[in-house]
């Protein structure tokens, strides 16, 4: 099996793939292997650590309102007078007492508009981490269903989804985002998805989720090939059980395992994949705050050739998070694929 | 063998096919008019009719489509009644902003492509490989745990913030090394190697932490799955001598998942590193491509898009093939 | 049918959308006292400068959409065309001031008829191609001729074209036995245009690329491009597109012909690919002393603002003000109410506007999109406070028991950032009018076709540079606000959609009223002060550009109509 690897800004293959050995086991069974890598997972110090700093991350972004409320600012109210941004040397650069960390503006103000740079933070990781989860949560329903249709009824169902794959894992991938985002952005803008910042949001869920489930339904199909001939799929079959009550109570329970890996592997893909798109201008755009827009602030204008803090708030956010997900991606492969955490 | 070159052949063809049309179709549908942005504010309805016929958009759907694909096989004329002009075998079209034929534009962005490719190629896959194969020699020392929490940080590295934190420091700070010129896309130019490494060194290491991370991970494991199987085991048995198992059988046998990789990310990055060649400002396929997309210039967009996708689909064929003449275990079936 | 002013400017503003130029003026203007006078005024690097020799190197950001003179509707190709060919006359540009028509190939700007239809210019003895051959009246003529193909050239220029009596004329290749009569060559020399209606300002539209020379044989039509036949001073030796053009001297090029260009370097290198940021650091740090830039705002990004004062720096920078001006429309179908598009525009914090578009060195805030270095310019009281402050309370008390729309879209282009950060500042400058403003995206591309359609925005900033003759107040009224051909509605290019029985009605009257540019632009100018007044725009910047040189450039100035240095006099030392 070939194995897409990520360039750049990957979308939908995550940096390493997934243990693919399956494991088959009874339905019951695969509740209890969730039992054995949460007890392994508690075991590990850098999963636990990864694991309170992604909490701590969600946290941060779910309570974006009562932190900004805390710092008296919100991130959308700009402040451009003589006091806060400079209008004579670097027109738009704050002020010194408005660009680094201050009590009334805990990470200073952005260059040009002079918004709280703190708040845009929090309220930006709202945005990117929604747009990153729920698109995760797009292609892994797809990639699963899809997959384990293939393997399981096989033939012509098998080879349809199968050529689709091929042709979704074929194009390359940026480029044909970057030609779509406005196309569909344009069609949605008359949907109820399309209101405000609602749109940008949307698009890029739609359109990364829609990207990154051919990869994991190629190894959901492999898994699914070899677990349909075991004693309890017969069994289940020969008691006259349905095709779709097999497929979702036998099978695809089954595979759930690599499934979370995968899943776990894909969110911080899907982080870095939004920071690529809005950095170049086709995802999250202002006024809406997100880590690749502030990317793309930061850049617009050299503005961090000014002050590298610019491209440090986002760009430390950014790594930290995708750094804690991809750790807490690693221990979890590890905790349910024992085979490949004993290297 | 020939079967099966001749059965992927086939299939590449199916999905090339299939790729020129989906996209085609796609950037039919996109919000801008290139008609409408061939003559800005002054398009009345009639002189947006006028553009249409200039730029080939009056006929059908189909008919465009069909008249693209023949121009792949055969030069072809474009352009108006009475006023057309000569597209040259591979006629890709010509451009809807300068009027230049599409495949001149992308066989000048190939050799910055190239250039960006292959250096980072070399940096990643040396890097990735030698590093994974001393954690695996050292499974469990810290120099392993060392190289594998690097790997760790590596892969979660963003180009955008590497890139960018790159250009700050040595360019724009430090003066270490020289601002990216379009002057240089080869290491044999009038510049010399020196100036072509000096000029693509930044989009190199921003590519090769990323890539290498990766190549660390895969090697890594894979050698130490290797050195655990029984064909290891027998020749450590028959007293071979461990330089040789290790490199003779074990490197041999794990590497193949590494070449499955670096085959499938030569496909990748032959397409354009579109962020890449963006920050740095690197003429290549990406940036061409990113350009084109802003300026509505479909045969461009339209034209990468399917290169991109075709060097993928090559990408896959020769990886299978490699694969089969690299590891005893596999055979084509 | 257009009228010939209205087209001359609006083919400006193409240019402008296409080259970004408009959107990517700059604009300064100082809250600190003095300065802004001072600061904005025009600088011409290292003039007087007469030695000939050298080589200079032109940064640019991307290749030229053409070179050839009859499908070219961009200030940038306007300013390297000086170079390499010649039309029969010829807007001359002085830093800071809009350009003087002066005689060009033809040996005076025209003369014209009795009955103001016709007009004759004679050219100059001795002009010649770069392969020797002689330059006659049917190599004007066709090049005219070509200008015409607009199924061929989706940019060529047709604000000449709209002036004359032409018929139905369609160029000279879908039906080749067509005969453009408009345009008669009774001799070698001599050339005669037959117009629709008296034009007072012909003389400018005949500097106007159209009538650029073009040798029937040597149409290679759209590829004309790669080689357009040169009648200037230099010509094209070799061009790589997309990655560098090289100009060398024309040998046939006779100096004594051409007062106007002092064609100084032996030869121009174009590099044509290297990104915005790249050049303006390159320029900045004098990395390459015979380098200049064409890129709008001299390629300058905000942050770079500081640095123009630095030492190493400040002596390189060229600069003046251009005849480009931002404005906001407001859609006035929407926004019916003069007392409420009056509150809008006095809620707009301008001074925030010109922190965005980089501050006061890149423009000034400006009380009328018209300028008063234009002939005729009678000045129009509005209520904005010059300095660009918002009057909150009067705009409140304007709205006081008024019905008005409660939300608004503002549409931008999203090739710069300036634009959706003007909008940003609208947004949070109408929230305390109690009015939610929503941000549109639209692509540049194909931003003013949006503008004028269905899709229209509620509110939009445009951008307007004047036209050949920018010294016209017409060129820049009648498009930002005049009604359309018939005078029955709002024009083809009034993205506010303006339109008031009186005024508009004056306006169509004056565009068949025949009297001098300066008696013309007085009641043009009062007219536009009447519709200023109900405030269907609001004025913003008047563009500033700085242009850094390298240290050996010499006698760089920046054009008032090119936006860029100025390729017919620059010089570089040796």
């Amino acid at each position: 099996m070939t194995q897409i690897q990520s360039v750049e800004p990957s979308i939908g293959s995550p940096p390493l793939p997934p243990a693919t050995s399956p494991e088959a086991k009874a339905p019951a069974e695969a509740r209890s292997l969730l039992a054995t890598a949460w007890m392994r997972i508690r075991r590990s110090k850098i999963a636990l650590l990864s694991l309170c700093v992604v909490v701590a991350i969600l946290l941060f972004a779910i309570l974006a309102p009562v932190l900004s409320a805390m710092s008296g600012n919100d991130p959308y109210t700009s402040n451009t007078s003589p006091e806060v941004l400079d209008d004579f040397q670097t027109p738009g650069l704050p002020l010194p007492g408005y660009m680094y960390p201050s009590a009334q503006h805990w990470l200073g103000v952005e260059p040009g508009l002079g918004r709280d740079l703190f708040a845009r933070l929090a309220y930006g990781g709202q945005v990117s981490l929604t747009i990153a989860l729920l698109s995760t949560v797009v292609s892994v329903v797809l990639g699963t269903v899809l997959g384990a249709a293939a393997g399981y009824f096989g033939g012509k169902t098998d080879a349809i989804i199968s050529r689709i794959m091929d042709l979704f894992l074929a194009f390359p991938h940026l480029l044909l985002v970057l030609s779509l985002t406005p196309i569909l952005q344009s069609r949605l803008r008359d949907t109820p998805l399309g209101e405000g910042s609602f749109l940008p949001m949307a698009s890029l869920v739609i359109i990364l989720g829609f990207f990154g489930w051919a990869y994991l339904a190629r190894i959901v199909r492999g898994q699914v090939l070899s677990l349909r001939e075991r004693e309890f799929v017969e069994a289940a079959r020969s008691f006259g059980a349905s095709h779709l009550s097999i497929l979702f109570r036998q099978i695809i329970p089954n595979v759930m395992g690599v499934v979370l890996v995968y899943a776990t592997m894909l969110i911080p893909t899907n982080i870095s994949a939004e920071a690529a798109l809005s950095f170049l201008g086709v995802g999250v755009k202002d006024p809406t705050p997100s880590w690749g827009q502030m990317l793309n602030a930061a850049q617009s204008g050299n503005w961090y050739l000014s002050d590298p803090w610019f491209l440090a708030v986002p760009g430390v956010m950014l790594i930290v998070t995708v750094l804690a997900f991809n750790l807490l991606g690693d221990a979890v492969r590890d905790a349910l694929d024992p085979k490949a955490s004993r290297h | 063998m020939m079967t099966f070159i001749l059965r992927r052949t086939g299939s590449l063809v199916l999905l090339l096919a299939a790729v020129s049309f989906i996209t085609f179709t796609l950037f039919q549908l996109g919000p801008s008019d290139p008609a409408a942005a061939a003559c800005g504010q002054e398009c009345t309805p009639e002189r947006v009719a006028e553009a249409r016929v200039a730029l080939g958009m009056d006929q059908p759907f189909l008919v465009q489509y069909a008249d693209y694909i023949r121009g792949l096989f055969s030069s072809r004329m474009i352009g108006a009644p009475g006023a057309q002009t000569l597209c040259e075998w591979p006629c890709l079209g010509k451009s809807f902003q300068t009027n230049e034929n599409v495949a001149d534009i992308i066989g000048r962005s190939l050799p910055y492509t190239f250039s960006m490719a292959i250096g980072a190629l070399v940096l990643w896959t040396i890097s990735g490989v030698g590093l994974g194969l001393l954690a695996a020699l050292r499974k469990g020392s810290p120099v392993d745990k060392f190289i594998v929490g690097a790997a760790s940080v590596g892969v979660s590295l963003p180009i955008p913030v590497t890139g960018l934190f790159l250009l700050l420091l040595f360019v724009n700070q430090l003066h270490l090394l020289p601002f990216t010129t379009n002057e240089i896309n080869s290491p044999f130019g009038p510049q010399g190697p020196g100036a072509w490494v000096a000029n693509y060194l930044l989009p190199w290491i921003a590519l090769a932490v990323l890539f290498s991370a990766s190549y660390i991970r895969v090697t890594r494991t894979n050698m130490i799955e290797t050195f655990g199987e029984d064909f290891i085991r027998t020749a450590r048995a028959k007293g071979l001598a461990p330089r040789t198992v290790t490199f003779k059988h074990g490197v041999r046998a794990g590497i193949t998942p590494v070449v499955t990789m670096l085959g499938m990310d030569i496909g990748l990055l032959l397409g354009g590193a579109v962020l890449t060649e963006q920050i740095f400002s690197v003429p290549g396929l990406g940036f061409t491509a990113v350009h084109a997309a802003i300026s509505g210039d479909l045969p461009v967009t339209m034209a990468i898009t399917m290169l991109a996708a075709f060097f993928v689909i090559v990408a896959n064929v020769v990886v299978d093939l490699a694969y089969a003449a690299i590891d005893p275990r596999v055979r084509l079936q | 049918m257009k009228t010939p002013a209205r087209a001359l400017a609006l083919s400006v503003l193409i240019a402008m959308a296409a080259t970004g130029c408009g959107a990517g003026q700059s604009q300064p203007s100082s809250s600190k006292p003095a300065g802004s006078v001072t600061e904005l005024a025009p600088n011409v690097v290292k003039s007087g400068f007469t030695a000939k020799g050298g080589n200079i190197n032109v940064l640019m950001s991307s290749d030229f959409q053409t070179l050839d003179p009859g499908n070219s509707n961009y200030v940038q190709t306007a300013n390297v065309g000086q170079l390499y060919y010649r039309t029969l006359t010829m807007a001359k540009e002085t830093a800071g001031q809009p350009p003087t028509v002066v005689p060009d190939l033809a040996t005076d700007t025209g003369k014209v008829s009795d009955d103001g239809l016709s007009w004759t210019f004679t050219l100059k003895e001795g002009v010649k191609f770069e392969d020797g051959t002689h330059i006659t009246s049917a190599d004007i003529k066709y090049g005219v001729e070509r200008t015409f193909a607009q199924d061929v050239y989706t940019q060529a220029p047709q604000e000449l074209n709209a002036a004359l009596d032409a018929g139905g004329y369609k160029g000279p290749y879908k039906d080749p036995s067509a005969v453009l009569k408009a345009v008669e060559t009774p001799d070698e020399r001599t050339v005669v245009f037959h117009l629709k209606k008296p034009f007072a300002e012909f003389p400018a539209l005949a500097s106007r690329s159209n009538t650029a020379p073009v040798p029937k044989a040597k149409d290679t039509k759209l590829d004309y491009t790669n080689h357009p036949v040169s009648s200037g001073p230099y010509m094209v030796e070799s061009y790589n597109r997309g990655k560098s053009l090289k100009l060398v001297r024309n040998p046939h090029w006779d100096p004594a012909t051409d007062p106007n260009r002092s064609a100084l370097p032996d030869t121009f290198s174009f590099s044509l690919s290297t990104s915005q940021a790249t050049i303006s650091q390159q320029l900045l740090a004098d990395s390459d002393p015979n380098a200049i830039t064409l890129d709008s705002n001299g390629a300058l990004q905000t942050s770079d603002s500081a640095k123009l004062a630095d030492a190493q720096v400040k002596d390189r920078v060229a600069s003046g003000l251009l005849g480009c001006n931002d404005v906001l429309s407001l859609n006035t179908e929407k926004i019916k109410d003069p007392d409420v598009r009056k509150a809008i525009a006095l809620a707009l914090d301008r001074q925030s506007i010109l922190v965005q578009y980089g501050g006061r060195r890149f423009g000034e805030i400006t009380q009328s999109p018209l300028n008063a270095k234009m002939r005729g310019y009678v000045e129009t009281e509005l209520e904005l406070d010059p300095t660009g402050k918002p009057k909150l309370e009067e705009a409140k008390k304007l709205l006081e028991g008024k019905d008005f729309p409660k939300t608004l879209t503002y549409g931008y282009a999203n090739n710069r950032d300036a634009f959706k950060n003007t909008g940003t500042v609208v947004q949070q400058n109408l929230k305390a009018l109690g009015i939610e403003v929503e941000l549109v995206p639209i692509p540049a591309p194909n931003y003013y076709s949006v503008l004028a359609s269905e899709q229209l925005p509620d509110m939009g900033r445009s951008g307007w540079c004047g036209g050949a003759d920018p010294a016209s107040i017409r060129t820049s009224a009648d498009p930002l606000l005049g009604p359309n051909n018939e005078g029955t509605s709002y024009g083809f290019s009034n993205t506010s959609r303006y339109f008031d029985p009186v005024v508009s009605k004056t306006m169509f009257d004056l565009r068949n009223t025949d009297g001098t540019s300066e008696e013309l632009g007085k009641k043009w100018s009062e007219a536009f002060g009447s519709a200023l007044k109900t405030y269907p725009i609001v004025p913003l910047i008047r563009s500033h550009t700085n242009s850094v040189v390298g240290s050996n450039v010499r006698n760089a100035q920046v054009g008032y109509f090119f936006g860029g240095i100025d390729l017919s006099i620059v010089g570089v030392e040796q």
